[in-house]
């Protein structure tokens, strides 16, 4: 019992981190009015790059810095070919996804028979050693440890800070935040490669600490989740552990059960946290006072009937 | 003029990343020239072929099921004195129609479309091209004079995992990381449940479904999850074996492969696996070039030599190798049916009476569990 518990937790958190950096990151871009489904290759890229580079270095620092740079390029194009050249960015973030789907898949080719030593555990002292749970919690990759304080981190800037009211403001009211000076055009652009960074780093940790393999479009549609669980978290950062982990769950319930012979079906486990997602989103779009960025009504509008 | 600069550097960008792509996904020139081939002549579809062409949905090293054709292919090349030509990552889609077509004017007369999702192009290709031979991975299509389908039955070598891991487990508890509830890999985990059985009756297959050929993500946590339940042999359906097998290792619970010797990255805990051979292949190949086409389909298991093992790895001992080996040489006379009744299923029900053995139709289309495995049926 205490090593089903113990291992309910670890799948739940290793499952739930790509999921948790993806979703704070594409948190930020709606925040600013911007939705980024391009997380989804921003991540794949991350996960081809970062697995690159700590194979051919070993330098898990650069790893990061190179998924990063390359997250920051795909956010790069999301923003600047919809504010800059008009495009949709649904239309574009599927073209963008199938992009660096082609992209990782050519150069990531040779990478797929390739081993790594990756991102280690690392035990927190004292803390690991709490029954049930430390091991669990504590004895976590680097990118893992950063991920527990990423909604807080985030939460804070965004309603903490002058930078991060001027973010919610451009996806607000944007013309609000260039009355008061600010250039919309910037705080829109670093909110969405943001976005592309975070979903990056995430895939790092989804290559190079928690599966220790790339394979081609290994993302599995991760970002996507993410950027919907955006939605579930009601635009809180704070709610990311809570929609990071139900996916978690999910994932590590869904093994558990069949592993227990527990008679419910492995699709309906499955499909947990999408229901919950949907509901979560007719519940919001029905309140009255949601806190759904203003900028973000204006796409997708529902139809209005008048008969 | 600063506007003209910014068209036409977008477009330049445009061209570039639509050039990019299309280098990506195609490497060999279109060329529609119905040039070579032997039209109007009535020859055996294939007769006298120098060069063979290949198509793999994925890559050549993803240790799994494309490395297996990979290097079964390359072999047969060598073996048949034959010019192999190989394109990876061919979708499931009309570009694989492209693909077709590009190879038969690139002069060859041999097609092995291997992916399922090929079929259906390879059926448009082949009624243009009466005189290439197309092979095929699946029976279900439309009957042709030039397309046959190399079909595999994997319950065979599938019970011979069973017999080496239900040999070497100590915890009688053994893992099946499993895909998906479709008859094809139903069969596999019942074999290898009824393999483990004959030599261990007290040991338990626990089955996990990943929903998955390849997602390494519920790889992981499979595995993960089963260490901490006391398994310490996991068994796999999957299309990319490797996260498995490097996880094993580190873990140092016992691996059985899938599609490909996996002993190389799991050097410590593999100890056999299901590898898709290619001596039937070669053969048929052969039998192609000689003309004598086989049309239809071409199946079976170990005695008609389209399934076999990987050699038991170093932590394998002696004694259960030599087990392992008797079970490849019942297998290969072809005397013992692995379904042979009594068959029970999970709930103690029977599936095949006592003295009844199950046609092949029945075992393609097996969807319960057998007796002794735990996991979900559906």
């Amino acid at each position: 019992m205490m090593n089903l518990i113990e291992n309910f937790l670890l799948n739940t958190i290793r499952s739930g981190t790509p999921i948790m950096f993806a979703l704070i990151g594409d948190l930020i871009g709606q925040r600013a009015g911007h939705i980024s489904l391009s997380v989804e290759g921003a991540m794949l890229t991350g996960c081809c790059v970062g697995f690159a580079a700590c194979y051919y270095t070993d330098n898990l620092l650069l790893a990061v810095l190179l998924a990063a740079l390359a997250g920051a390029f795909v956010g790069f194009l999301q923003i600047h070919f919809n504010i800059s050249c008009g495009a949709d960015m649904f239309a574009l973030a599927l073209a963008i996804n199938y992009f660096c789907s082609a992209v990782t898949n050519y150069f990531g080719a040779s990478l797929i028979s390739k081993s790594i030593s990756g991102f280690g555990r690392i035990a927190i002292p004292l803390l690991s050693e709490i029954p049930l749970i430390g091991d669990a919690i504590f004895n976590q990759d680097i990118l893992t440890y950063i991920s527990y304080l990423l909604p807080i981190v985030v939460g804070f800037i965004l309603f903490k800070t002058k930078i991060g009211t001027a973010i919610r403001t451009a996806g607000e009211v944007h013309q609000v935040a260039v009355a008061y000076g600010y250039n919309v055009r910037l705080l829109k652009y670093g909110a969405v490669m943001t976005a592309g960074i975070l979903a990056a780093v995430g895939g790092v940790q989804l290559s190079c600490a928690y599966t220790m393999t790339w394979t081609a479009d290994m993302a599995g549609g991760r970002g996507f989740i993410a950027s919907a669980l955006v939605i579930l978290c009601s635009w809180k950062p704070g709610r990311a552990y809570m929609a990071a982990y139900l996916f978690g769950a999910a994932q590590s319930l869904q093994i558990l059960f069949q592993l227990l012979a527990i008679p419910i079906p492995t699709n309906i486990v499955t499909m947990a946290p999408y229901v919950v997602t949907l509901i979560a989103l007719a519940f919001i779009s029905m309140n009255k006072n949601p806190s759904m960025p203003e900028e973000l009504k204006k796409i997708g509008r529902p139809l209005e009937i008048q008969n | 003029m600063k506007k003209i600069v910014k068209r036409a550097a977008r477009l330049l960008l445009a061209v570039l990343v639509c050039s990019f792509l299309a280098a990506c996904g195609s490497s060999a020139d279109v060329n529609h020239s119905d040039a070579g081939g032997t039209e109007g002549t009535q020859t055996a579809p294939g007769k006298g072929a120098t060069k063979i062409g290949v198509l793999l949905v994925g890559t050549r090293d993803d240790y799994g099921y494309n490395q297996a054709l990979y290097n079964g292919c390359i072999q047969s090349g060598e073996d048949l004195g034959v010019e192999i030509m190989i394109k990876e990552s061919v979708p499931e889609d009309s570009s694989s129609q492209a693909v077709m077509e590009q190879m038969i004017s690139a002069g060859c007369t041999i097609i092995y479309a291997t992916s399922y999702g090929h079929r259906e192009y390879a059926e448009l290709v082949a009624q243009e091209h009466p005189e290439v031979a197309f092979f095929c991975s699946n029976e279900t299509g439309q009957a042709m004079d030039n397309i046959s389908a190399l079909v595999t039955y994997g319950w065979d070598s599938a019970y011979v995992n069973g017999v080496c891991a239900g040999l070497m487990t100590k915890t009688n508890e053994i893992g099946f990381i499993a895909s998906f509830q479709i008859p094809v890999v139903m069969h596999s985990i019942n074999a290898f449940a009824l393999g483990v059985q004959s030599v261990n009756p007290d040991a338990t297959v626990h089955v996990v479904f990943t929903g998955s050929w390849d997602d390494v993500g519920s790889q992981t946590d499979a595995v993960n999850a089963m260490a901490s339940q006391n398994i310490d042999c996991i068994a796999q359906y999957q299309d990319y074996t490797k996260t498995i097998c490097e996880m094993c290792e580190a873990a140092g619970i016992y691996v059985v492969g899938y599609h490909i010797d996996g002993s190389d990255i799991a050097p410590n805990t593999f100890i056999t696996g299901t590898i898709d051979i290619c001596t039937k292949q070669t053969e048929v190949f052969r039998e192609t070039i000689e003309g004598n086409f086989p049309a239809g389909i071409v199946s079976g298991g170990y005695p008609e030599g389209m399934t076999g093992n990987a050699p038991c790895g170093a932590c394998v001992p002696d004694d259960v190798k030599a087990v392992v080996e008797d079970t490849v040489e019942m297998m290969k006379e072809g005397t013992f049916e692995v379904f042979a009744g009594p068959i029970y299923k999970q709930d103690g029900t029977i599936a095949y009476e006592e003295g009844y053995t199950p046609t092949t139709e029945e075992i393609l289309g097996m969807d319960f569990l057998v007796q002794g495995v735990v996991g979900l049926d559906n």
